[in-house]
């Protein structure tokens, strides 16, 4: 079974990730909606397109024909280590810091891998500490603050950027934070206001992104269609992103097929991408492809080594012929998380919300949806936290949340789906009913996709 | 009934339940002989729908899960046996493996508590204990209800403090306080429960009435009616507005209501389930204290709603089916004044079930079948426990007063 958060949540914690921007090549985008969720290790995405766009023209560039994830990946490496040792030879330089910092989140989003952060954050402090504050630091300080979940923080470290620095990755930056603050409004009037002064592919994709949460799927897959459109860079990576993105909205509709094409078509854009694989492999999943998928997490846990490939091998493996294969892929992703949680409190408690949900007991999943709803108090968190409360037994606070969710303007086929599925256990008969087919009008799957783990009861019934 | 493979079999069958009973010929295809509705869960698809999902993808374990687990949810509600005939098939294929996925595992074992596959069940629990399966919480406190259901208060105690850490409040405190109930401590046990019940207003529907049902249970224990009552139609009312069905608390309930002679309320609460086995016997009780109060129209329901009954259980004991063997001595000690057959069956029905009103219908067996002897595994039984009953008193001191000091 899938676990609470659901697919939904875990798909948008990658676009989180999905954002990637590889070194010298450069992705700027951002992702608005991606690290929404709960999974990815890098939710950061509304990056400033101009920077990105302006390191897309600055950077070398590589042949885009032969470009891999494993051949960006070294791009990023080579990169990070050539600033390294620039910095060995330059201490004082803390410009030299500064873009070292991007380098290191960029990486981050491209692997998924949490100690670059760890690497960027050390940077800034040091950077920080040579020269004092640096009112140039502020986006890259934003930008470090946004993809570890830390929005207050984010917020104050724009109030610092001084009028110099271009005003549209200012509130570019400002419009994610009110996002994942669940003031959607705000958000959306920001990046209607960018669409039409900008106008860059940035743009779109935050408007995209933002309005497939509201239930403008195929607004939100034309708006993704213009910005590539709107893409004249080379970067294979954000071009994968972007076919991507509009497989993830395909998938939310329950369009499995069509978002299969669309993920190969991303495949072929950036080979090796686990991004982009996991996506496929969960779209595998889903179609009743078990094999394919085992096949594909069993190679993704393999090359990655992230929990949330391990749980989703454990589900899958849950469901073979040896269930117990499952226990010790669910143990150690389980250890990972708990280390992550020591190591990045506010990033990973999202992340780790649908492990607990499903492998942890109540008392931590409701927890860890608390935390995450505190930090982003958006509505994927808050889905999840209304999914937590209801497997603790909260079942009329779990109402509460979800009521609030709809209230908010969220408007998702999980939110839908998690409703009816929260007023059935309350005994809400029409409630339920009306929730559930909402679901359906937006996803025909979302029933079977979404599930939500009961309470534990006994089998024998009330 | 399919005749396929074996023919002869069937013809048996058919032959036996003929030479029982005439077959019904409608007299017209314009006759209806039953109204049958889609059955359908709230905030679910119907179950048809979820057939036809699963037919459409057999192998697909998620689409049988979904139609399984609405199949057993309808039997909870239904009490209709064929509904856990859906839930086998579709699971079918994971059954037959040797190492089932920990959820078909889980669901199995509740199939075979239903169809009082107790053994079956046992095995398949504790499998899921020992292993490291998040469904290990969910067995444990299934074992833990069934160790309750077998009068075993000491071995439920045990899986219920081990499994509270691991579930709601409300569903730890309700098994808590059905051991420690159980076990002697029916105060202190409906203390803790009202506790958590105070504080876990709204939980889910099936675990809040379950904590409601446990409560009134409790307190008839110690005869606190009053108590019982306002637990009852709390739950009572969270069924109605849910529009759905719970067997388990309008039996209870009747019992309660038909203790205090309250038969008119009784049948106003029943009346709308004449197909649950467990109802309608409670149903037929009552209009017979109607009756027998003079109302000549309730004579007539009783005889036609016990013979419907006694056919019922005669089908049931044909197909092999061992449940329901606590109703149908109620049945014979109420309605058809045959303790010894009462006698007989609760004895049977004892090896499996051991709840106080399954107690209560062996002393009274035994009392009334002049044997009162046979009564002396409740005794036992009361005195391994420690139980506290006021609703057994009288039988009690009866049996006792009727064996040799």
């Amino acid at each position: 079974m899938e676990g609470h958060a659901g697919l939904l949540a875990r798909q948008f914690s990658r676009l989180a990730r999905e954002l990637g921007r590889p070194a010298g090549l450069l992705l700027s985008f951002v992702l608005a909606a991606c690290g929404q969720g709960s999974d990815g290790p890098t939710p950061a995405k509304m990056e400033g397109a101009a920077s990105a766009l302006q390191a897309e023209g600055s950077r070398p560039a590589t042949k885009a024909s032969a470009m891999s994830y494993q051949s960006e990946l070294a791009n990023y490496v080579a990169a990070i280590e050539g600033a390294q040792k620039s910095i060995r030879e330059q201490p004082d330089n803390s410009l030299l810091k500064l873009e070292t910092v991007t380098l290191y989140i960029e990486r981050a989003r491209l692997t998924g891998n949490y100690a670059d952060y760890r690497q960027a954050e050390l940077l800034l402090e040091s950077a920080a500490a040579q020269t004092g504050p640096l009112s140039k630091a502020c986006i890259a300080q934003a930008q470090l603050h946004y993809a570890l979940h830390r929005l207050g923080a984010a917020g104050a470290a724009l109030d610092a950027c001084p009028a110099s620095v271009a005003p549209e990755l200012v509130a570019g930056l400002r419009a994610d934070i009110a996002f994942y603050s669940g003031r959607y409004l705000e958000a959306e009037a920001i990046y209607v206001q960018l669409v039409n002064q900008v106008g860059t592919a940035q743009q779109y994709i935050r408007l995209a992104l933002l309005r497939s949460r509201m239930g403008f799927p195929g607004e939100a897959a034309a708006f993704l269609e213009a910005a590539e459109k709107r893409f004249h860079g080379r970067s294979p990576a954000t071009r994968a992103w972007l076919k991507l993105q509009r497989g993830v909205i395909a998938f939310d509709r329950g369009r499995i097929d069509e978002a299969i094409a669309l993920y190969k078509l991303a495949s072929d854009e950036l080979p090796g991408w686990w991004l982009v694989d996991e996506h496929l492999a969960e779209a595998k999943r889903v179609g009743a492809d078990m094999a394919g998928a085992r096949a594909m997490y069993d190679d993704l846990v393999k090359r990655t080594g992230m929990p949330e490939h391990m749980d989703a091998l454990a589900r899958v493996l849950r469901e073979s012929e040896n269930p117990a294969a499952a226990n010790a892929w669910v143990e150690r992703a389980g250890m990972i998380y708990r280390e992550r949680l020591k190591s990045f409190p506010e990033a990973s408690a999202s992340h780790a919300v649908d492990h607990f949900l499903q492998f942890g007991t109540p008392v931590e999943a409701l927890a860890l949806a608390r935390r995450s709803a505190q930090l982003r108090p958006f509505g994927d968190a808050l889905i999840a936290l209304a999914t937590a409360q209801f497997r603790a037994g909260l079942a009329g606070e779990a109402a509460v949340s979800i009521e609030g969710v709809l209230k908010s303007g969220w408007n998702t086929p999980q939110l839908h789906a998690v409703a009816a599925m929260i007023h059935a256990g309350l005994g809400r008969s029409a409630e339920a009913d009306a929730a559930r087919n909402r679901a359906l009008a937006l996803n025909r799957l979302a029933m079977r996709m979404y599930p939500l783990a009961s309470p534990v009861q006994s089998e024998l019934g009330p | 009934m399919r005749c396929v493979l074996a023919p002869l079999a069937c013809l048996v069958c058919i032959a036996a339940a003929a030479a029982m009973e005439p077959a019904y010929t409608p007299r017209s295809d314009g006759e209806v002989l039953e109204r049958l509705t889609t059955p359908r869960l709230p905030g679910m698809a119907s179950l048809s729908e979820l057939r036809n999902q699963w037919l459409a993808q057999p192998a697909h374990l998620p689409a049988a899960l979904d139609y399984a687990r609405a199949a057993l949810e309808l039997h909870r509600r239904d009490e209709d046996p064929r509904y856990l005939g859906y839930a086998e098939a579709a699971l079918r294929p994971w059954f037959d493996r040797p190492r089932p996925p920990p959820e078909v595992v889980l669901m199995r074992a509740g199939v075979r508590v239903a169809r009082m596959d107790v053994a079956g069940a046992e095995q398949d629990l504790n499998a899921l204990i020992e292993s490291a399966a998040p469904e290990r919480h969910a067995a444990r406190l299934t074992r833990a209800h069934l160790r309750l259901t077998q009068g075993d208060p000491a071995a439920a105690l045990a899986d219920c403090q081990t499994v509270a850490g691991s579930v709601s409040p409300l569903v730890a405190a309700s098994c808590l306080a059905g051991a420690r109930g159980l076990a002697g401590d029916s105060a202190g046990a409906l203390a803790s429960l009202d506790q958590a019940l105070g504080a876990n207003a709204e939980a889910p529907l099936s675990i809040a009435n379950a904590a409601f049902i446990m409560a009134a249970e409790l307190a008839l224990r110690l005869g606190l009616e009053d108590v019982a009552r306002a637990h009852f139609e709390r739950a009572l009312a969270r069924m109605r507005a849910a529009q759905t069905t719970d067997p388990g608390l309008l039996a209870a309930y009747a019992d309660f209501l038909l203790d205090r002679s309250e038969a008119v309320q009784v049948r106003a609460l029943l009346a709308p389930y004449p197909r649950h086995d467990t109802l309608v016997l409670r149903l037929a009780l009552a209009e017979r204290a109607l009756g027998l109060a003079g109302d000549a129209t309730a004579v007539g329901a009783a005889d036609e709603h016990t013979r419907n009954l006694v056919r019922r259980f005669r089908d049931m004991r044909l197909r092999l089916d061992t449940t329901h063997l606590r109703e149908q001595a109620k049945l014979e000690l109420q309605l058809r004044q045959d303790p010894k057959g009462a006698l007989r069956l609760i004895q049977s029905s004892w090896a499996k079930l051991r709840e106080p009103i399954d107690a209560r219908i062996y002393l009274r067996a035994a009392l009334d079948s002049r044997e009162p002897e046979a009564a002396r595994p409740v005794l036992d039984w009361l005195a391994r426990t420690g139980l506290q009953d006021v609703r057994l008193a009288s039988e009690l001191a009866a049996v006792r007063a009727a064996l040799p000091r």
